[in-house]
């Protein structure tokens, strides 16, 4: 039965596979970025008022080039537009600025500095995403992963609530789910 | 009875199929109004509910969606399980590509449309089949096709069809049960009405008697209105008692005197009667004493009837009244050569009884004795059984046959054919009557051919006791 279905899954998928196969790898990555701003609720008083931006931070090199700007390009979720901002590399003065966004990114550039950045994050209600390896485990919240071809979600959802952060039981469902260490 | 004949039914089987079809009729009546009713909603509610689920479903998966999940959709669809109706059912991303399948059957292979399309609902052949837009954060994310088979639909009905014909089944059980029960509140008091009516009819019209009145409903009304009925009839009753009793009173006289001048002419009062006028003298008090007879007895009966007819009772000697009986018969006898045997009278039996009364009963039965007999003789024989007096007159004459001894003591018979030869025929009624009104009795033996023998019995004279008992 089990393996029944991973055949069926298995056919699925190579029907399906053509379908995003056409995009990038960090086309998808920027689609998956912004769609957690429908699946996350930030606590309240994060926005001044209803038309106020979520911002997404890009921390390190950005390696979206411009897919990350044309897919969020005249969205917004809920009412609120969303804006992007590049920080560069990480910089202790600047954390306060991190802290103002609603999503961030931390790119794989920054991977010596994360327990850092991890540690300047820990208790803002900001949604950290990476791809550095071990994020979670790390104390970051959402790592995009890789299964083969297909890009997966893993995420510890203790930090995010740590945050005071929501994340949806239907997002969870499709990620696999780490406890920090 | 036919079953076919509602007219003809009793009334009980007409109050329970009245009943039962009522019943019946305003049950189906019932179960065709749900029925109807769930014809024209179901299909609605049917909708609602794949609309449902479609949403449920839509909103599930849209993070699967979002996030190019297909495991998690694939195993979100199979929850679909749970709701056995959904045939099959069908993921698209954005694009309108295939995402994630559900099949409830997998040997079936249903077939879902390809790729989306618009989003609305369809229903073909009993299938009903959908397609919704899943939208998350305002953008669309993807569409869902669900699809329904007819198995629920047939399902419903039949279950419909089988509560309505259990139900249907009870409740004739059931108002049959109440109707047979009910049923007797009518008919039990109608039969007794019907009951006492055959009584009253049958009990040689007794129109004092009256109906009870049991309640005020129409079987009460039926009662009352018998009884009225009666109460007039039994004024009309009295009405003719009184007109007999008045022409009668005012006969009896007239044809007395009309009778004592024959017998004074006959006796040569008004001088020598030549044999000729002698012969028709004869005629005439013959028809005179008869007249005289008919009115006495007529008016005996209205006296029975009014009931004003009362035994004055004292000691008398069955000699006396033997005597008394057989002194205007012995010349008649003597014409006819019959033989008068009389026996026992000289044993000093003495009777407590209506003299008068007694005489005229034994005068009566003399008279019928020698009115049937040609030849031979008549006995007039006395004795006692125990304390009560005998006195038997017994005939050789012509006797009666079975049919006539059971209605001779009725009143009845005098409109009966034979009054040619008993005349008026009254005289056995008013002498059984006299009889019984001083704890006496008149019975008859007979024998067609040989005879009858009618017996009178009256208390004897208790000479201790002074009163008879």
């Amino acid at each position: 039965m089990k393996k029944f279905r991973r055949i069926t899954l298995a056919l699925v998928l190579a029907i399906a596979f053509p379908a995003w196969g056409q995009f990038s790898e960090y086309a998808v990555k920027a689609a998956y970025l912004f769609n957690f701003a429908k699946f996350v609720q930030w606590p309240n008083g994060t926005f001044n008022s209803a038309a106020s931006p979520i911002i997404i931070g890009v921390l390190g090199d950005d390696p979206f080039g411009g897919d990350l700007d044309r897919t969020v390009e005249g969205k917004s979720v809920d009412g609120h537009p969303i804006r992007i901002k590049r920080f560069g590399a990480f910089d202790v003065t600047r954390v306060s600025q991190l802290q103002k966004c609603q999503i961030l990114f931390i790119s794989y550039s920054e991977k010596d500095n994360i327990t850092e950045i991890l540690g300047a994050m820990r208790g803002t209600d900001v949604l950290t995403v990476s791809e550095i390896e071990k994020f979670p485990i790390l104390g970051g919240m959402i790592l995009f992963d890789q299964e083969g071809q297909r890009i997966t979600l893993a995420i510890n959802p203790q930090a995010a609530k740590n945050s005071r952060l929501t994340i949806s039981s239907k997002l969870l469902q499709v990620a696999t789910i780490y406890k920090s260490e | 009875m036919s079953w076919f004949s509602f007219s003809d039914m009793r009334l009980r089987r007409k109050i329970m199929v009245i009943t039962v079809i009522s019943t019946l009729v305003a049950l189906v009546m019932v179960c065709l109004t749900f029925f109807l009713y769930e014809m024209m909603t179901y299909p609605e509610i049917r909708l609602k509910s794949l609309a449902t689920w479609a949403q449920i479903m839509g909103d599930n998966s849209t993070a699967a969606l979002t996030f190019n999940d297909h495991k998690t959709a694939q195993e979100m669809l199979a929850t679909l399980k749970a709701n056995p109706s959904i045939l099959s059912a069908c993921l698209y991303d954005n694009k309108g590509q295939q995402f994630a399948s559900y099949q409830r059957d997998r040997a079936a292979r249903r077939r879902y449309p390809a790729v989306a399309e618009q989003a609305g609902a369809e229903s073909s052949g009993g299938s009903l089949k959908i397609f919704q837009d899943i939208f998350s954060g305002g953008e669309r994310v993807g569409y869902l096709f669900l699809e329904t088979d007819t198995e629920e639909m047939r399902t419903r009905l039949t279950h419909y069809a089988l509560i309505t014909v259990l139900i249907g089944l009870i409740s004739f059980f059931i108002s049959l049960f109440v109707a047979s029960r009910l049923q007797r509140y009518v008919t039990e008091p109608l039969h007794r009405v019907v009951d006492r009516m055959w009584d009253i009819a049958r009990g040689e019209w007794d129109i004092t008697k009256r109906l009870e009145v049991s309640g005020r409903d129409e079987i009460g009304d039926v009662a009352e209105a018998f009884n009225a009925f009666m109460g007039k009839l039994q004024t009309v009753k009295d009405m003719k008692s009184d007109l007999i009793s008045v022409v009668s009173h005012q006969l009896k006289t007239p044809v007395a005197e009309i009778n004592g001048f024959i017998e004074n002419m006959l006796d040569g009062i008004t001088g020598e009667v030549n044999s000729r006028q002698r012969g028709y003298l004869d005629q005439m008090l013959v028809i005179g004493r008869g007249n005289y007879k008919l009115i006495s007895d007529l008016l005996s009966i209205s006296k029975i009837d009014r009931g004003v007819v009362s035994a004055d009772i004292h000691p008398v000697s069955a000699k006396e009244v033997v005597a008394l009986t057989i002194r205007d018969y012995e010349q008649i006898m003597k014409e006819k050569s019959l033989i008068l045997r009389l026996e026992g009278t000289e044993e000093g039996i003495m009777l407590y009884a209506d003299r008068d009364k007694v005489v005229e009963a034994l005068r009566n039965l003399l008279n019928n004795a020698i009115k049937c007999t040609d030849s031979g003789s008549v006995t007039i024989r006395v004795g006692s059984e125990g304390d009560q007096g005998v006195i038997e007159v017994l005939d050789t004459g012509i006797g009666m046959d079975e049919e006539t001894l059971g209605s001779l003591f009725t009143r009845n018979r005098v409109l009966g054919q034979e009054a040619h030869r008993s005349g008026a025929g009254l005289g056995l009624y008013i002498s059984k009557y006299f009889m019984n009104i001083q704890k006496g009795d008149l019975t008859v033996t007979s024998e067609v051919g040989k005879g009858s023998c009618f017996k009178l019995v009256v208390p004897k004279y208790m000479k201790q006791a002074g009163t008879a008992a």
